[in-house]
């Protein structure tokens, strides 16, 4: 029986995002003021571009890439939207060029999770369980929960602001994030069958 | 979606936002191993930060580039900037988003001047820092005795329809028996990016990205800055008022109705239906809304947001200046009764949108009250209040001098604690040329959105969002993505049940300029035994006979309706839709989206160019030109990061410009110091 412990993300801010605006203000005036907007977030991009695409490089890559687009396109930032969202939508833009770029095509019927949920977590856990089994692990589920997982569990974002990403409702996205972890603990669990 | 599933999904979720939050877990009853998932998962994105290498590198090249392009982006917003606003009002502003906006807007005003604290308090180098940075004082080039303080921004206008300047003469509070005040940056929580902190109670914990000797040097543009003094110290006041205002329950349903007839707008009030993730113990504070046509007020306990479609038909708008803006805005409020107390007018930094500053003693409150956008047509398209309605004088504190602040600036520099400031643009400052970003696979990209108009069938699969009538006579109103959902009062009152939940609703599309409707035909529940969606199906696109046919890898075939005009033969797509049966029982599919396949040959690295050398942003010289004092606006909140109250202090601002043509306004804490809270 394992044990749920209290989990901070202590470097991912995960409420109250709004607070971005005045330092977005500023750095629409002096990009130099981008850096601290950089020093925020970097860590919550990063983290989501890693378990996207699932290996350092690729997301080191993307994560400069994600962050001068974002330099580029702050005169563009209206500011009703919370930038951590935006900023985050170019990350997923950035992830989705790299997964097309990449990605071999795919008969559906292959991406559909069919193994029984993992029963013991214990396993899991003793199993070493890492970013990028979890990002292999999830090119294989349907395409919209993995994306509601990554923003939701390694972004660090709100139900609220993933809705709005992907333009569903909150309610959808919260099922998107269950269903999506019930098919990731289906395939753990397929991987711990094929490994035993 | 059972409703057992989505009741499982909102206990997973209650787990993990708590665990997010880093809250007390709530108990788990039945998604146990899900829950022991998602905390492994936390868990292992916890554990990954950016090599510290990367990150201080990238760093590096975004400051050089910043650097390079000339450090300054310009203040004016450009057009496209206002088209994609108002395509995301068209494409998003459900009125489950209209919440979100009012959230983002009601409170953006608020945050703004507390995020710019705690952006500064975010930026506090250490110790060594502050005692390295050299401020060099340089005396006054301009003996002066009684000239009136510059303007930092030359557009304000002060409006005293109520003078309400009180003589105080003595304090009339003890430092014994005083509260202790805030600090201005002691926002502290904010810092930490947890969206709260600081204040009465300071909870802020600190956030490090890397252990600090892999942090580059701290963003301190007033390190080493050479500060001229070319305004007279002002000598009075000696003593002042502050004043706190609690921070909920500002608005009630009353002043609903209130401003819905200043608004002019008739139809009824409505609420939104309460999510049902929220805990049954936990009473959100309502939002009401009023519709009346394509104008929306939404109101929250806590301030309001007004916007009117129809000042941007078409969906776009391009916005005005503030020189026109300001009048029309000055006058929208005015004739609405709303500007009911002493102000000052000015646009927003960098920007044109018309800011309404409460005058208290004078002296403007360093927050916007009223938050005015006009489009260059002259229409306002949006008003933002954030109410200063139920300030209590909390007592006469005895402050600092202008001149001891500014010593203490000298002295001790920038702490972002009871020493801040901010830079914009000002009228001489040019904007560089920017080298705009090119995507070299920009072009290679498509995607085809299924697209309605007037008079079309439509088929959709959306999450309601629903409005109640408060006095339960009217019919819900009801809310299916970007369209209004029209339909006998039994219908929409049998669809509000369904709030938050997945429907598939079939219309006649009606659209406006200003509004877009669906008249409803025929609704049910999604099932999803019935309704399969199919999340990105590879295939290839063909035209036989006339029509558009899907053809997927895995050898299925689907005819789309209504398919775009400019996609051809051939093209691969990856097909996103609806899989269902029809009524005459055969098999159906509605499709959504489509996006091309694209092959991006491999990439072949190009040695990367020389880095530029990094030079941080500073302000070599800051002339000061006027010297006034100003009421600050600080936030306090609990240790659940609930919002307390707010208190607003007087604080010594020294305006003036930079060497770089900007507009430099600093703060200094005003209330002596021994009434000010000790800081952590």
């Amino acid at each position: 029986m394992i044990t749920i412990q209290q989990i901070g993300v202590p470097d991912s801010p995960p409420v109250g995002l709004d607070d971005d605006l005045a330092l977005v203000r500023q750095a629409q005036q002096n990009r130099d003021a981008f850096a601290e907007l950089y020093r925020r977030h970097a860590t919550r991009v990063y983290r989501y571009l890693l378990v996207r695409v699932g290996n350092v490089d690729d997301a080191q890559d993307l994560t400069s890439q994600t962050f001068m687009a974002a330099m580029e396109g702050l005169p563009r930032f209206r500011q009703q939207t919370p930038f951590v969202a935006w900023l985050l939508g170019i990350a997923r833009h950035k992830a989705a060029d790299h997964y097309r770029a990449r990605r071999p095509e795919q008969d559906l019927e292959t991406a559909v999770p069919i193994a029984a949920p993992l029963d013991h977590l214990d396993e899991l856990v003793g199993r070493s369980l890492d970013v990028e089994t979890v990002a292999r692990k999830l090119q294989t589920i349907a395409p919209d929960r993995a994306e509601a997982l990554a923003l939701r569990l390694f972004a660090g974002l709100e139900v609220a602001e993933i809705a709005r990403m992907m333009e569903k409702n909150e309610a959808a996205v919260r099922m998107l994030v269950f269903r999506g972890i019930r098919d990731l603990q289906a395939q753990l669990g397929q991987s711990e069958e094929t490994q035993s | 979606m059972t409703k057992n599933e989505e009741q499982l999904a909102q206990e997973l979720d209650a787990f993990l936002t708590a665990a997010l939050q880093e809250r007390p877990l709530p108990p788990i009853e039945n998604v146990q191993e899900e829950a022991g998932l998602v905390a492994v998962l936390l868990e292992l994105a916890a554990q990954r930060t950016p090599d510290p290498i990367f990150f201080t590198e990238l760093e590096a090249k975004l400051s050089s580039s910043a650097s390079n392009s000339g450090t300054k982006k310009s203040a004016a917003r450009p057009p496209s900037a206002w088209q994609r606003f108002i395509s995301m009002i068209k494409e998003e502003f459900t009125m489950k988003q209209m919440t979100v906006a009012l959230g983002v807007a009601a409170i953006l005003l608020v945050i703004g001047f507390f995020a710019w604290s705690g952006w500064q308090n975010s930026l506090v180098p250490g110790p060594g820092a502050i005692a390295e940075a050299s401020v060099t004082a340089v005396a006054p080039t301009i003996p002066v005795e009684e000239a009136a303080p510059v303007e930092a921004t030359p557009a304000a206008i002060a409006v005293l329809p109520e003078p309400t300047v009180t003589a105080v003469a003595q304090p009339t509070v003890d430092p014994a028996l005083a509260t202790p005040l805030p600090g201005l940056g002691s926002a502290s929580g904010i810092s930490s990016g947890m969206g709260g902190g600081g204040g009465a109670v300071d909870t802020s914990q600190p956030v490090d990205l890397l252990p600090t000797d892999k942090i580059p040097a701290p963003w301190a543009p007033l390190s080493g800055t050479t500060y001229i003094m070319d305004a007279p110290f002002p000598t009075e006041p000696r003593v002042q008022p502050v004043y706190s205002q609690p921070g909920q329950n500002l608005l009630t349903l009353e002043d609903a109705q209130r401003y819905a007839n200043l608004f002019g707008m008739a139809g009824p009030i409505f609420t939104d239906v309460t999510p049902p993730d929220v805990p049954a113990d936990y009473s959100a504070p309502p939002v009401y809304f009023v519709f009346d046509g394509p104008r929306t007020l939404a109101i929250r306990t806590d301030g309001l947001y007004y916007f009117d479609q129809s000042a941007a038909p078409k969906f776009f708008a391009e916005s005005g200046s503030y020189e026109q803006s300001a009048p029309i805005a000055e006058a929208f409020l005015k004739e609405r009764g709303l500007l009911d107390f002493p102000y000052e007018m000015r646009p927003t930094p960098g920007g044109s949108d018309v800011e309404f500053h409460r005058l208290i003693d004078g002296r403007p409150v360093i927050l916007a009250e009223f938050f005015v956008t006009v489009t260059s047509e002259g229409k306002v398209l949006s008003v933002s209040y954030q109410p200063l309605n139920q300030l209590s004088n909390i007592g006469v504190y005895p402050l600092r001098s202008a001149e001891e602040a500014w010593q203490k600036l000298l002295d001790e520099g920038v702490d972002y604690q009871s020493v801040s400031f901010i830079t914009y643009p000002g009228p001489d400052w040019t904007p560089p040329v920017q080298k705009p970003y090119v995507d070299p696979y920009a072009d290679l990209f498509k995607s085809w959105q299924r697209e309605y108009k007037e008079g079309d069938t439509i088929t959709m699969y959306p999450y309601l969002t629903v409005h109640v009538a408060v006095d339960g006579q009217a019919a819900p109103r009801i809310q299916a993505d970007q369209y209004l959902v029209l339909g006998s009062d039994a219908d929409l009152r049998a669809m509000a049940e369904y709030a938050y939940q997945q429907v598939r609703i079939t219309g006649i599309v009606r659209q406006t300029d200003t509004q877009l409707a669906v008249e409803l035909q025929s609704w049910e529940p999604v099932d999803p035994d019935v309704f399969q969606f199919l999340p990105g199906l590879p295939g290839t696109i063909r035209l036989v006979d006339g029509r558009v046919q899907f053809n997927s890898d895995s050898g299925e075939t689907f005819t789309l309706d209504q398919p775009p005009a400019d996609i051809a033969d051939g093209e691969r797509v990856y097909l996103y839709g609806w899989r269902t049966v029809g009524p005459d029982g055969q098999p159906s599919f509605s499709w959504q989206n489509m996006d091309r396949i694209v092959d991006i040959p491999p990439v072949t690295d190009a040695p990367l160019p020389e880095p530029d050398v990094f030079e941080p942003y500073r302000i070599n010289e800051a002339t000061i030109n006027s010297i006034d004092l100003v009421y600050i606006f600080t936030p306090t909140f609990d240790e659940n990061f609930q919002l307390t109250q707010f208190i607003v202090q007087p604080a010594w601002r020294f305006s003036g410009v930079t060497d770089g043509k900007e507009i430099i306004n600093i703060f200094v804490q005003a209330v002596a110091p021994e009434y000010v809270q000790t800081s952590n």
